[in-house]
């Protein structure tokens, strides 16, 4: 098979939340030779975007989406570990749930997307004190925070997050969304952007944010 | 002329105009505690008007409060002692445990989160539906609320409420659940028909003793989200619907009188019909800014079939972005959409929230009862 044969049967499999054929495929393509970023650059990226149009389209529901999402993690979790010699990341992300909210769902999907969109994901998990928010960052030397919120009652904290940001010495962009966030309740604490999905959550990540970085 | 409450009810799920569009209440403890304390109400907490987390009520608060509605529930089995564990989390006779986080008790434990076979589900051990002590005094207090009050009463089952919700929120675990529908669909449907079986004979422990005493039975399962379905149409009406028809089939077989009102969060527009065919009488919460929600358009497609319950929005109005204001514009948007004609009780689109404010909250019912008066006219 070719490598752009390889690289389509991934993407496929991905798509189609394959587990099982994408994991024997990604193994094939790293006996090819293929490079791990090009796996995730062409084959990774690309399906995740699809699945992100299916999905915003209303073909694809939870369920399907989380398929493609677990294929997903199962070739990064095999490429992952090559890639990090290349040093190919577009810069680096802490994530988390703000105090208070334990939902993992929407923050796990964006990231997933913004890992198959090639930047260094760090994600700090649900339930997250401030504090976790501003070591990870500090530990990870991230270029930006993203901060996730369902509940109404967790978005004092989500602002809280944003507050200590500032007050620190770091300098990082923040983006936020969730459930309940608005754009503009994130122009109201001072994130410096905000996602609807976590299709929009690439797309303003690497578009507006990284960008000015 | 000012109607009995229940009369009220009736002739609003009848479409008809009654004197005023009928107030119900969801409210989590937090805000409970909040409004009640503001109010400087003292009198004994005697209602249970506990939903996801336990509540007790006084009847002067849903009398301030102007509520139309008043509630029956299934006791929990009084031989059940929950046991706390290490990391604080607590059990509940069902097998799954939760915590609290702020003022939200969040499930920590599945118990079906690593079942791999059917059998597995098939032996897990329910609770007894049969426990004398789920329906010790239930009866009375039924009776009670249909002789002595002039309520419209609700029945709370003491079962599942559906059949994805418990496998997926509660039993399961939601990725895995929502995995296994896909990849396991043997498994999914073995774990939806053990809730089911559950439902249905804690449905029937129940109304064979109160049903003479209910004007609504209060079910429903979890379908959507803020943008849309969690799972397709095609999923939900080959995998869910058949199974959530035969629990509400057997509900109204034995209460041809009652009316089943089942609750579904989020973005449902397009099972509306679904739900409908399995004989839902009112949709509750119509959480109004969730995608296609429109009130407007959800009255001109399904308002001459369905009552509305609910339709306050929490996320904005009511929360801390709103004020007293943002939620009087609230209550006179949802009444102008919804109320013309009957077939809706206004109710928030969820428990209030903690971050509701006192003043809020009281806005949200003096206001409705100020506009609800029909024939409805607000500019």
């Amino acid at each position: 098979m070719s490598e752009s044969d390889i690289l389509a049967k991934i993407r496929k499999a991905v798509i189609e939340g394959d587990r099982k054929t994408a994991e024997g495929l990604t193994r094939e393509a790293i006996k090819e030779n293929i490079p791990p970023l090009d796996t995730i650059m062409k084959a990774c990226y690309p399906a995740m975007e699809k699945v992100g149009e299916l999905y915003q389209d209303g073909e694809y529901f939870i369920p399907e989406m989380l398929m493609s999402t677990k294929a997903f993690e199962t070739v990064m979790s095999i490429v992952e570990p090559l890639l990090k010699k290349e040093g190919s990341e577009l810069g680096t992300i802490v994530i988390g749930t703000c105090k208070g909210d334990i939902h993992s769902l929407g923050k796990n999907l964006v990231a997933s997307m913004l890992r198959a969109s090639g930047l260094n994901v760090v994600d700090i998990g649900e339930d997250a004190p401030v504090e976790k928010f501003i070591e990870a960052a500090k530990e990870s030397n991230a270029d930006i925070v993203g901060i996730s919120a369902l509940m109404t009652t967790s978005l004092s904290s989500m602002k809280q997050v944003v507050d200590a940001i500032r007050k620190s010495d770091l300098d990082v962009k923040v983006i936020v969304g969730g459930g309940p966030v608005t754009d503009d309740f994130a122009k109201s604490i001072g994130a410096d952007g905000y996602a609807r999905d976590a299709v929009d959550a690439v797309h303003v990540v690497k578009n507006d944010l990284l960008s000015n970085v | 002329m000012t109607l009995k409450s229940r009369e009220r009810f009736h002739r609003a799920v009848e479409h008809e105009e009654p004197d005023r569009v009928p107030l119900d209440v969801w409210i989590t403890p937090a805000a409970y505690e909040k409004v009640r304390d503001h109010l400087g109400i003292m009198a004994p907490e005697t209602h249970e008007w506990g939903i996801m987390a336990p509540l007790k009520v006084s009847e002067q608060f849903l009398e301030r409060l102007h509520i139309d509605f008043r509630r029956v529930y299934m006791n929990p089995s009084s031989s059940f002692i929950p046991k706390t564990y290490p990391d604080g989390s607590v059990d509940t006779e069902f097998g799954f445990r939760g915590k609290w986080y702020g003022p939200y008790w969040e499930i920590t434990y599945h118990p079906w989160a690593e079942f791999t076979e059917v059998t597995e589900v098939l032996e897990y051990a329910w609770p007894d539906p049969y426990d004398p002590s789920r329906m010790e005094g239930v009866a009375k207090w039924a009776r009670h609320l249909h002789e002595e009050t002039d309520k419209a009463v609700v029945g709370m089952v003491g079962g599942p409420w559906g059949v994805f919700e418990i496998c997926a929120h509660y039993m399961r675990g939601f990725e895995a659940f929502l995995i296994d529908m896909v990849e396991n669909p043997k498994l999914a449907e073995a774990m939806m028909d053990k809730s089911l079986n559950l439902a249905i004979e804690m449905n029937r422990v129940f109304l064979d003793e109160v049903a003479d005493y209910l004007d609504i039975v209060q079910v429903g399962d979890d379908l959507g989200h803020q943008n849309g379905l969690i799972m397709s149409p095609r999923m939900f009406r080959s995998m869910v619907k058949p199974r959530l028809r035969k629990i509400y089939t057997d509900i109204k077989k034995r209460t041809s009188h009652i009316k089943l009102l089942y609750h579904s969060c989020g973005a449902i527009e397009p099972l509306i019909g679904d739900l409908i065919d399995i004989g839902v009488d009112i949709l509750n919460p119509v959480q109004p800014i969730a995608k296609g929600m429109d009130s407007s358009e959800l009255k001109r497609k399904y308002g001459d079939k369905l009552t509305f319950h609910g339709g306050i929005d929490l996320q904005q109005a009511m929360s801390e972005m709103g004020d007293v204001e943002s939620v009087k514009h609230e209550v006179e948007t949802r009444l102008r959409a919804f109320a013309p004609g009957g077939g809706y009780i206004l109710s928030p689109a969820h428990n209030i929230q903690p971050d509701s404010t006192p003043e809020q909250i009281l806005a949200l019912y003096d206001h409705a009862l100020k506009k609800g008066v029909y024939p409805i006219s607000i500019d």
